[in-house]
Formats: C-alpha cells, structure tokens, sequence
C-alpha cells in the first residue's frame, strides 16, 4: 500500500474515533452525582409512550375484527413512525391520531373513527376563535377530551 | 401474747393502707388511659389553625382520633374534604351531617361555589343532594346563595331576562341560552345537506370554513377522476371512499359538537360566575 494512502487512513480512524469520543479527554466531564443538577434544565422530556390500539378494545368481539387490527397498525405506525419524522405539531392538546385512538377504544370502530376524521378536518389554527376561552391551554393549545 | 398482737396489727393496718394505694394508683392509671378520649372535645380553633396552615395529615389524624358525637365530626370531616378538594367524600361524608353543614351559611355557600366550578358531573349530583335535604325537610329553612342562584338560572329553558345577574355575567349567559335552543340533530341534517352547515347553525364559523374547503377539494377531485378515468377505475373508487368516510365524519361530528357546545359555554358561564362570587367569601371559609 502506498504510504500516502495509509497516512491519510490512519488520520482518518483517528480523526472517526476522536469524534465518536473514544479519545475524548475526559478533565471537563460533569460528575454524575451533580449531572440531572446541572443539566436538568436542557434535558429532553422522555419520549411518551403510546401503546397498540387494542390494549383493552370496548367489547370481547372486538379481539375478532380485523379491521380494528388494521386501524390500529396504521396508527401504531403513524404515530411511532411517521409523526416524528413530519414534525407534526396538533392544535389540540390530544393529538388527532391519539384522540382517534381513544375514540376507537369508546365508541367502537365506525363512529370512533368518524370522530377521530372529525378533528382531523377543523385541525387548523384557525380553529380557537370556536372555543370558549377555558378550553385554551397554556401551551396555546385546545383542551379537547373524548367524554 | 398481748404485746405480739399489739405490735402485729399495725403492720396489717400497713399493708392494707399499702393495697388501697396500689389499686387507687391502678384505678387512677386506668382512668388516664381510658378516660380522656371518651370525653374528647372538638378544639375548632384547633382544627381552623391546621386549616389555616394547610397541615393536611395533622388535620386528618386528629379528625380521625378525636370522638365526639357523629354528627359534629361527619361536619368536621365534610368540611376537611371540601377544604382538600375531595369531591367524592365529601359528598359521601355530607349526607350523613346535612343539617349541620346547610347550616353553616359559608361553608354551604363555598361548596356552591367550589362546584359551580367543577366540571364533573359531581356538580348536579351536590345541588341535587341539597334540594332533596330541603324537599325531604319543610321545615328546614335554607339561605338563598348567589352561586346556586346562578346554577339554578342555567338549568333554566328560554330564559332572556339578564337583570337578576351580574353586568360581566350578561353576555355568558346570553350566549349559554341562545346555544340551548339548538338541537344536535337539525345539525346533523343540516350538515348532511351542505357539509358545514352544522358548523355554522351553532356559531362555529371557523369550523364552517375548514369543512366546507375540505369538502370541496376533495369532491373536486373525485368528480375530476371519475370524469377522467371512469367510475370503476381503484383511484375514483379510493376517492369515492374517502369522500364517504369525510361526509360521515362531517355528520357525526356536527352533531357531536353541538352537544359539546352547550356543555361548553354552560361550563363556561359558571365558571365565570364562580370567579365573580369567589371574591366575597374567599379566605374566611375553614
């Protein structure tokens, strides 16, 4: 192998394991003890957890439709998948696609996912001046629940 | 002999006088242990000084130790629940010391207030309970509050006349009776007719204009598929379908809405009355 070739090769292990913080000094690092002191304000919130639609579906018979499979995959994958990755960002407090779960998961397939198409279609910011002023969060959102 | 006997009796006089001493410092030791919390008396300035100092478990070991008549500590503890907001027992604890708490002119009048502000359903069932309690007893006279003044003008049908209220409570009101005229299914028809119109028929004129573009765009577009393509062709059928599932939703959630509508601006216009009374009796109530 050509000296050259293997120079700029060895920088460039060296320069991959300085980055991937194999070589990294260790002198500025805080100790752990005091860490969540001084970096809680900058930590990010951990990721909510949102479980398979049929965690507990309305009635027995529902485990046997396999379109309530098929609702919930799609929103399983949506919301796992595809929410994140489009930054998507509601106006309501319960987002779209959570709120149409829960729906299913209360009123069955058909009219849950009326409800959840419902939201989805008034989903604008435009939308608060049709709110009284106690359904408007702190946050900027609209208190919305399935009850 | 006689000396024996003489000396012996003193001894005996001591040992008794020794027993009697024993079994009253027994007796007295019993009475120390026994007594004092069978005639324990309610300290209110007590209980409104861990009030005061929000000494939540305080307050509540010393409720559930002390034991005076039922009726006064079921008083004690309603008041306790309502002060640590504990709806549901101190709806429970409330129907066993009615009469004693309707009495009580301000702890009456701050559940009022407290469950006008209460967006359960815990609200009806505690003005529910109360006019039962007067029902059941004509004899007993109850004030008349503000707060269930208010409550009692919302349950009202077709009521214009604003003067009994507060000026900042007017157009809340107003508005919370114009909303109860409307019915939830001339919505859904009329939605069914003009996707939207649902949405107007109660006030909702955003919501009006995000179904009523939505609606279009996407008959537009089917209309324009089937007229390219054909009626059984997959992209018309997948929009034909999707279109039918959007009208539904429109219909079910027309309905829907002014359902919520009127529970809404109800809520609404108590909690603003709730806001406005508050400020009469806010921190004088424990």
């Amino acid at each position: 192998m050509h000296p050259q070739i293997r120079t700029i090769m060895a920088v460039t292990v060296s320069m991959l394991l300085y980055f991937a913080g194999y070589s990294q000094p260790k002198s500025n690092s805080v100790q752990p003890s005091i860490e969540h002191v001084v970096f809680s304000e900058y930590k990010v919130p951990k990721k909510e957890k949102r479980p398979f639609l049929l965690v507990a579906p309305k009635k027995k018979i529902g485990y046997y439709n396999p379109l309530l499979y098929v609702a919930g995959g799609l929103l399983f994958v949506y919301q796992n998948i595809f929410s994140v990755q489009i930054s998507a960002s509601c106006t309501y407090e319960t987002s779209c696609s959570e709120y149409t779960k829960k729906a299913i998961q209360k009123y069955g397939l058909l009219k849950g996912t009326f409800i959840g198409l419902h939201q989805l279609s008034t989903c604008t910011p435009s939308i608060h001046k049709d709110y009284c002023d106690h359904l408007h969060a702190e946050s900027g959102k609209i208190i919305n629940t399935i009850d | 002999m006689q000396k024996a006997v003489k000396s012996s009796t003193p001894l005996i006089n001591l040992r008794q006088k020794y027993r009697q001493i024993v079994r009253l410092a027994l007796l007295a030791m019993l009475m120390l242990a026994v007594v004092p919390s069978a005639h324990t008396q309610l300290d209110l300035s007590f209980i409104a000084h861990l009030s005061k100092l929000e000494l939540r478990k305080e307050h509540q070991a010393y409720l559930s130790h002390v034991t005076t008549t039922p009726d006064s500590i079921s008083y004690c503890k309603a008041k306790f629940h309502l002060r640590y907001q504990e709806d549901s027992m101190f709806l429970e604890t409330f129907q066993t010391c009615s009469a004693l708490f309707l009495q009580d002119t301000m702890a009456y009048r701050y559940a009022n207030n407290y469950f006008l502000r209460n967006q359960t359903g815990l609200r009806e069932v505690w003005f529910s309970l109360v006019e039962n309690y007067v029902k059941n007893n004509p004899t007993f006279s109850l004030i008349t509050d503000e707060n269930e003044f208010v409550y009692r003008a919302s349950k009202r049908k077709h009521v214009a006349d604003t003067a009994h209220l507060p000026e900042n409570l007017h157009l809340d009101f107003i508005q919370q009776q114009k909303i109860k005229q409307k019915k939830p299914i001339v919505a859904a028809a009329l939605s069914a007719v003009i996707p939207g119109l649902g949405a107007l028929y109660i006030g909702n004129f955003q919501t009006f204009i995000a179904k009523i573009s939505s609606h279009a765009v996407f008959g537009l577009q089917t209309a324009e598929s089937i007229l390219l393509l054909g009626i059984v062709q997959p992209l018309p059928l997948l929009n034909i379908g999707v279109m039918t599932v959007f009208y539904g939703a429109n219909i079910v959630g027309s309905y829907r809405d002014t359902t919520k509508k009127k529970k809404d601006l109800t809520n609404q216009f108590l909690l603003h009355a709730s806001e406005h009374y508050t400020t009469i009796y806010k921190y004088s109530v424990y």
